[in-house]
C-alpha cells in the first residue's frame, strides 16, 4: 500500500492504518529501536508507542514521507527510552553518541547557548551539501543508528570504507561547528 | 557525563530534526551512484558466468529430467513431489543434510553461508540448510526473485506453522514469505514476522533436490 493510502487510513480514523503500518514499516521501525536500545522486548514496546503516537498525531498531520515521520517518532522514543535506563551496552545508543563527541568542538561547554533552530537548520545544510554518497551513508548511520556493517553491506563497500567515509564527514561537521560557533 | 558527551548527545537529538526528504533518501537510495558502477561491473560478469552454468546446467537438468520421466512413468509421482515447501522442510528434520540448532544465536548468521532457516511451532528448534555450491545460491536468487515478482498473497487458510528465513551469511536476513521491502530485510537476527506472501514453486523444487542429494 502506497504511504499516501496509510495516511487517508488515519485520517478516517481506520484501525487497519496501524497494521497497514506494521506491515510496510514494522521491520524498519523495530531495526532503528533495537539500534539504539540492544533490547527486544523494549525494542517492541517503542514500536507499539511509535504506532500509539502515528496514531494520534494524525489526522492533524499528513507527512508525505511516512516512513521519515514514522523514523523521528521511533527515534524520539527509543532515545528517552535509554536516557531512562543508561543500561545499554557499547553498540547501541551509547556507542553512536560517542563517535559523535569527535564533532565537538574542543572548547564546547554544556554553558553554550544551543540556541533554537540553529544548529538543526544547519544539520540540515551541511547534508544538503555533501554528496548523496555521504549523506546517505552519514543518516543511516546517525539518523537510523544502523551498523557499519549493514551500512557496508547495503551500500555495497567495504567496512573500512564506510568507517572512512564517516571519519572524514565527522571532521567536516566538526569544522562546520566550529566556523559557526555552534555548540 | 562530560560537556563534550553532553554536547555530542545533543548534537545525537538535533539530528532527529532533519528535513525528512533527507531521512527518507538514506533508506530509499542503498547504493549510492559511485558503488552502483562498480557493482555493474561486476554483476555483468557474473551474469555472464551464471549464463554459461544455467546452460551447463540446463542440459544436465534436461538429461536428468529425460531419465526422471522414463521413471516416473513406471512409478507415478514420488512422495517428495507431491509435498509443499512447508512439508519438505519438516520431513526433513531428520535428514542428514540438516543442522538442528537450539537457538537463533547458534545458528551463525555472519559465518559467510547462505542458509536456509526454518523454525517449526511444533518443537521451536532452529534448523538450517547450507547451500554449498554456487548454482544453488543463484537458484535460491532466482526463486526470490519469483517470488516477489509473484507476490502471491497467502490466505487465511495458507498460513504456514513454520517460519522460514533465507540468510545470507553477512547478517542480512530475509524471509520467503514477506514481500520485497526495505522494511522486510533483517539484520543480525531471526525476526519474528506474519506471512504476508507464498514463497515461488522455484524454491519448492531448490528445497525438494536439496535435501534428496
Amino acid at each position: 500500500m502506497e504511504d499516501y493510502q496509510i495516511v487517508d487510513l488515519y485520517w478516517a480514523r481506520s484501525e487497519s492504518a496501524i497494521s497497514e503500518t506494521e506491515r510496510k514499516y514494522g521491520r524498519m521501525l523495530n531495526s532503528i529501536s533495537f539500534s539504539l536500545l540492544s533490547s527486544a522486548e523494549d525494542a517492541e514496546e517503542c514500536v507499539n508507542d511509535t504506532y500509539m503516537a502515528a496514531w494520534q498525531s494524525m489526522p492533524e498531520e499528513r507527512p508525505v514521507y511516512l516512513g521519515a515521520f514514522l523514523s523521528k517518532i521511533i527515534r524520539r522514543i527509543s532515545i528517552s527510552r535509554f536516557r531512562a535506563s543508561r543500561t545499554i551496552k557499547r553498540g547501541g545508543a551509547e556507542g553512536i553518541i560517542e563517535e559523535l563527541s569527535e564533532c565537538i568542538p574542543s572548547d564546547s561547554t554544556v554553558e553554550s547557548e544551543y540556541e533554537n533552530g540553529r544548529l538543526s537548520e544547519a544539520l540540515n545544510r551541511f547534508l544538503a551539501e555533501l554528496d548523496e554518497k555521504k549523506r546517505v551513508i552519514f543518516v543511516r548511520r546517525y539518523f537510523y543508528s544502523q551498523p557499519i556493517e549493514r551500512i557496508a553491506l547495503d551500500c555495497g563497500m567495504k567496512v573500512g570504507s564506510v568507517k572512512s567515509v564517516l571519519s572524514r564527514t565527522r571532521q567536516a561537521l566538526k569544522e562546520l561547528l566550529e566556523e559557526e560557533e555552534l555548540l | 557525563m562530560n560537556d563534550r558527551m553532553k554536547a555530542a548527545e545533543y548534537l545525537f537529538d538535533e539530528l532527529g530534526l532533519i528535513s525528512d526528504s533527507i531521512v527518507a533518501e538514506a533508506m530509499l537510495v542503498s547504493i549510492p551512484a559511485a558503488g552502483r558502477k562498480k557493482i555493474s561491473l561486476r554483476r555483468a560478469v557474473s551474469a555472464i558466468a551464471a549464463a554459461a552454468v544455467i546452460i551447463t546446467l540446463s542440459l544436465g537438468v534436461f538429461a536428468v529430467g529425460l531419465m526422471r520421466d522414463k521413471n516416473e512413468a513406471e512409478d507415478g509421482v514420488t512422495e517428495l513431489e507431491a509435498q509443499s515447501l512447508e512439508e519438505l522442510l519438516v520431513g526433513a528434520q531428520s535428514g542428514g543434510v540438516v543442522r538442528v540448532h537450539s537457538s537463533a544465536e547458534a545458528v551463525g548468521l555472519f559465518d559467510g553461508q547462505t542458509k536456509l532457516i526454518w523454525q517449526s511451532e511444533s518443537d521451536g528448534e532452529y534448523y538450517s540448510l547450507t547451500l554449498t555450491r554456487n548454482d544453488d545460491v543463484a537458484r535460491l536468487n532466482g526463486a526470490l526473485r519469483n517470488t516477489y515478482a509473484e507476490a502471491k498473497s497467502v490466505e487465511s487458510g495458507e498460513v504456514p506453522d513454520i517460519r522460514v528465513w533465507i540468510s545470507y551469511g553477512d547478517g542480512k536476513v530475509v524471509s520467503p514469505y514477506l514481500k520485497k521491502s526495505e522494511g522486510n530485510v533483517g539484520y543480525g537476527e531471526l525476526f519474528g514476522y506474519s506471512p504476508e506472501i507464498l514463497p515461488s514453486e522455484e524454491l519448492t523444487e531448490l528445497t525438494r533436490d536439496l535435501i534428496s542429494e
